[in-house]
């Protein structure tokens, strides 16, 4: 079978192009709230949270917590729990002796103890 | 002015201006679904084409008002996105006629009795045939009647390959659309 000639390519070509098929009536509306969907942003407390949002607000609470709590079990909470007072004892520092703080025994006075036993 | 129009409705659009929206995409959505389906062959797939396209128009355009008209970036986006679905669709499209055979001319069809839409049906059916960037070629210069330049720009090649690719597009039509011969029409695009 002989190809076309031009004017016969045409011809067809042309009375293609005269019958468009046409999208569905459909089409508008759904691209127009796909449009929204993407396009238009809610209001942030509308918004759907993100998972590593929820993770991070979970985690700064902790932290948060963690913290306060700490403070109230710190040093000020041991007022009132001190300890017995220890008599302060002048305790010189082997850097602090001279030789007039070792002077020889000057006067020995004997002491006879006896013990409990013996009274008996 | 219609490209300062479209500038201004694609302003406001992407500042969620529904009307410039919807504006826009009555002004340009039956061109593109056209091609798109001139491209695909199938009207399912040529509505997704066209949706995506408007919504990445406004999600994130890379649309530049000096280089081309938003015509044109829109088609070139449609083109973008019919060579995206083939590639993941993993059929065996070919790109071009170097090693591609002719389908043999449908015999026994009375072209007589062929009405508009059956010879549109014929001739998209004579067009999926082509290689990819043939059907590219000759869906844009002669359905959409871009120029040459214009066709080059968008198929993202130079005037003289787009010439050889619509000659070898329109040799391949003559061959297959044969058996659908039809008096010739005067005032056809040559």
């Amino acid at each position: 079978m002989n190809p076309l000639n031009d004017d016969e390519l045409n011809a067809l070509l042309q009375q293609a192009k005269a019958t468009p098929v046409a999208p569905s009536p459909k089409l508008a509306t759904r691209t127009l709230s796909a449009w929204r969907e993407r396009a238009v942003r809610p209001p942030f407390w509308r918004r759907p949270v993100s998972l590593r949002w929820r993770v991070g607000a979970l985690a700064a609470l902790l932290i948060l917590v963690g913290a306060l709590g700490t403070q109230a079990l710190g040093p000020s909470s041991d007022v009132g729990l001190e300890g017995p007072l220890m008599p302060q004892r002048a305790n010189p520092r082997a850097t602090d002796l001279t030789l007039q703080n070792l002077q020889p025994i000057q006067e020995v006075r004997p002491r006879v103890v006896r013990s409990m036993k013996d009274d008996q | 002015m219609e490209g300062e129009n479209d500038i201004r409705l694609l302003q406001r659009a992407a500042k969620g201006d529904s009307q410039a929206f919807r504006a826009l995409f009555d002004a340009h959505h039956a061109a593109l679904f056209r091609l798109a389906y001139r491209l695909t062959s199938a009207v399912d797939a040529a509505e997704d084409i066209t949706q995506e396209c408007f919504l990445r128009l406004v999600d994130n355009s890379a649309f530049d008002p000096e280089r081309a008209s938003l015509r044109q970036y829109l088609y070139g986006t449609v083109k973008n996105l019919a060579r995206q679905r083939w590639q993941a669709n993993g059929r065996e499209v070919p790109w071009d006629d170097e090693v591609q055979q002719d389908a043999p001319p449908a015999a026994g069809s009375l072209p007589d009795a062929m009405i508009s839409a059956e010879v549109s049906e014929v001739v998209q059916a004579a067009l999926a045939e082509l290689p990819v960037l043939q059907r590219e070629a000759i869906v844009l210069f002669e359905f959409e009647e871009l120029s040459l330049e214009e066709t080059a720009a968008i198929v993202g090649a130079d005037v003289g390959t787009v010439k050889s690719r619509l000659y070898r597009a329109r040799e391949r039509l003559r061959r297959n659309l044969a058996a659908y011969r039809m008096p010739a029409q005067e005032g056809a695009r040559p």
